[in-house]
């Protein structure tokens, strides 16, 4: 966890100072709510089909048990006992009144959090791999280099009017868990024997309306001078990117339509003339964000623990969450533990404020104080005990978050769909809930083994549907809500868009359709291959023809 | 319409210009003037023979390597915000300075609001031209709001980095 100093905190005080100022000038009728919303949209505030809605940055992810438990305080009394996870490691408030937004802001601040730019056409939130710093498979942890560029495009003062909103986020593993080329720029740390450590650069991917997979454009950007090439990425994008239709405004429109190649070709331009004023400060300012970021003080411990393998043969129920739910960890002795917040037949991502409240315990006896927000809308206990799991399990399992599916076909992204959203065409949770039930019979679950399934209620994609093996977007057909399916998409290191399988189904069609579609895989897949892979081999048509019938 | 200089706040020593519409004739006009970048470019002569201050009034688009080659003779370049959502007019800005080393006065006009005053003063404009006295209040106010800023840019307050780390690497500002 990275601990804010006097700057840091005097940044977001202002921020809260200025935007109480606005709320009570729109209060009393002073600002019009188009004027309101240039600041409400800078510090996180929506406007739903309900009401207001405030949308909390969780940069990279991060948090500790406090701020959890600030959360779980803000669900309480400002909201309904419940907030709800975001694919951007977020966490929204859907029912605060707007003269309590200030105050919930003050809260935050207490404990180092905020809500800027989670909205608007601005850099947002910044996003990291949820296993950073404690996975093997990383070069280093990421955060650091997050939280320097999180500082650096808070309230800049060149990009804060952007074409459109931008994503960034960062990776220093191989395996791919952020999606990082499905955004706007994507950035993969790694290292080589010659150059040393660096980025590699994605521009211009995204999910929504059309879809595109990033494109590298650069191998490798020095860390020290990673800040002043992302400055020419924006200051071209700020230039360039298109003003005239919000649905091509997006950095992937542009690089589309002039190119990769010419794109990069420009950003490089502006780079060579930023590089010469680059000196040492980004560097100082990294090693003292790393500083100041809290590294757990591990344990010397044997990687085998007895008693966790007692507990797992005495417990098969134990023993399957651990399978599921649990990943290896870089130090001996520890592992990764995935708290699902989909289980079958809840809204994905919500999670009430005593689920919170225990799990932020959970994570401070546990985890060295750490939980984390994953962009499929999950939490993570990054650093627990193998000694400790079974503790944890049972803990887990009284807070209602032991759900065992992570990865599997009821860990299903959705966003919110027509039940919340004004740009709905139809609902997209209760068809996850109703997938979700239909895979509710665990031996089917895991003979099926991971499925990505994802689920947009309109063509934003917000619930990624794209980047589904199994993906779902609603439409709207004369008044009724209907569904087209879609198949073989990744949002991995093997990034791809699924493709259309064509007619649409109604909401109990599309729940067929998807075992359908599932039994099909079952049909053909060959031992170990999993439903992307089967897929890829076997090609859309046996899909189509169960589907449709062969014409 | 009153003027703000961002760095003294007040208008003292700003100067006022009459914009040049295409097919005015410069001649019948006193005083300073501001010329469209379009009417520059395509009768380049309305600068021979003028001692006067020229002002160049260019949209928040334009490239600024067209406004380089009239630099020398401008004491003001206006950039127009067509909309207060479209930010291109701070890159223009930083760019007249960083890459141009322009020094005249860099003033905002058209759809500018005081959520843009420190935005804009950090970016190189020097002045800015708002609708009335309240318009005036406000933005006055706003340039305060902030004292710690995360970014180097043309800027008289150190970076929150620099203090952080005592060191001060000497301002783009002029
Ligand atoms: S995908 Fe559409 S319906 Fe779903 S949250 Fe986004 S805008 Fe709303």
């Amino acid at each position: 966890m990275y601990l804010y100093d006097e700057y840091d905190k005097s940044v977001v005080r202002q921020r809260i100072a200025d935007f109480r100022d606005a709320t009570e000038r729109r209060l009393s009728g002073v600002l019009s709510e188009e004027e309101f919303k240039l600041v409400r949209q800078m510090n996180g505030v929506y406007l739903q089909l309900h009401a207001y809605m405030l949308r909390v940055a969780i940069p990279y992810g991060s948090l500790n048990s406090r701020q959890l438990h600030r959360l779980a305080h803000i669900a309480r009394v400002y909201d309904k006992g419940y907030g709800h996870f975001t694919t951007r490691q977020n966490i929204q408030f859907n029912w605060p009144q707007l003269q309590q937004m200030p105050d919930i802001l003050e809260e935050l601040a207490g404990v180092d959090m905020h809500a800027i730019q989670t909205s608007g056409n601005v850099i947002r939130n910044i996003t990291a791999d949820h296993f950073a710093g404690a996975t093997a498979d990383e070069v280093d942890d990421p955060r650091p280099i997050a939280e320097l560029i999180r500082q650096w495009s808070t309230l800049h003062p060149e990009f804060s009017f952007l074409p459109r909103k931008f994503k960034i986020a960062v990776t220093a593993s191989a395996k791919d868990r952020t999606a990082v080329k499905f955004h706007d720029i994507g950035l993969v740390l790694h290292e080589d024997q010659t150059s040393g450590r660096g980025f590699k650069v994605y521009v211009g991917g995204g999910l929504g309306r059309t879809p595109f997979v990033g494109h590298k454009i650069r191998e490798f950007v020095p860390e020290a001078q990673l800040l002043a090439y992302i400055e020419a990425i924006l200051r071209t994008y700020n230039e360039l990117g298109r003003r005239d239709n919000a649905f091509k405004a997006r950095i992937k429109i542009l690089v589309h339509e002039m190119g990769a190649d010419a794109f990069g070709e420009l950003v490089e331009q502006e780079f060579s003339r930023i590089q010469p004023m680059v000196d040492d400060l980004p560097t100082k300012e990294l090693e003292r964000i790393r500083q100041r970021f809290i590294t757990p003080d591990f344990a010397d411990l044997s990687d085998t623990d007895l008693g966790l393998e007692r507990a797992k043969a005495e417990d098969p129920e134990f023993k399957r969450w651990v399978s599921r739910n649990c990943s290896t960890h870089k130090i001996p002795g520890y592992a990764i533990v995935g708290v699902s917040l989909k289980d079958h037949g809840a809204i994905p991502g919500d999670i009430t404020a005593e689920a919170m409240d225990q799990l932020a315990e959970l994570g401070k006896l546990y985890s060295h104080d750490e939980i984390r927000a994953t962009h499929e809308q999950n939490l993570v206990l990054p650093h627990v005990k193998k000694r400790d799991l079974y503790v944890v399990w049972r803990g887990l399992q009284a807070a209602g978050l032991a759900t065992t599916n992570l990865g599997q076909a009821s860990d299903i992204i959705s966003c919110p769909g027509l039940d919340y959203c004004v740009l709905a065409n139809a609902r997209s949770i209760p068809i996850a809930q109703a997938i979700a039930q239909r895979f509710a019979d665990r031996k089917r679950e895991d003979l099926v083994g991971a499925l990505k399934i994802r689920i947009s209620g309109c063509i934003n994609a917000c619930g990624h549907h794209h980047a589904g093996h199994i993906g779902i977007l609603g439409v709207d057909r004369k008044g009724e809500e209907m569904y087209q399916l879609s198949l073989g998409g990744s949002g991995a290191e093997d990034a791809a868009i699924s493709q259309s399988t064509g007619r649409g189904f109604d909401a109990d069609g599309i729940v067929d359709a998807v075992d359908t579609v599932v039994g099909i895989y079952l049909d053909h897949r060959h031992e170990g291959e999993n439903f992307l892979e089967a897929y890829r081999r076997i090609g859309p048509q046996p899909f189509k023809e169960a589907l449709y019938g062969t014409a | 319409m009153e003027l703000l200089d961002l760095r003294r706040l007040s208008s003292a020593r700003l100067l006022s210009y009459s914009h040049v519409t295409a097919d005015d004739a410069v001649a019948d006009i006193t005083g300073p003037v501001l010329i469209d970048l379009d009417r520059l470019e395509g009768d380049p002569e309305v600068l021979d023979d003028q001692v006067r201050p020229i002002g160049l009034l260019a949209a928040g688009d334009a490239d600024s390597t067209r406004i380089v080659p009239f630099l020398s003779r401008l004491s003001l370049i206006a950039v127009q915000f067509p909309k207060f959502s479209d930010g291109r007019g701070f890159s223009l800005a930083y760019r007249l300075r960083r890459d141009h080393g322009f020094e005249g006065d860099i003033r905002a006009v058209g759809a500018v609001l005081g959520d843009h005053a420190d935005f804009l003063l950090r970016t190189g404009f020097s002045s800015v031209e708002l609708p009335n006295n309240a318009a005036v209040e406000t933005f006055k106010k706003r340039l305060d709001l902030y004292s710690i800023r995360y970014q180097d840019a043309h800027d008289l307050r150190p970076t929150a980095s620099e203090l952080r780390h005592g060191q001060s690497r000497g301002h783009l500002a002029s």
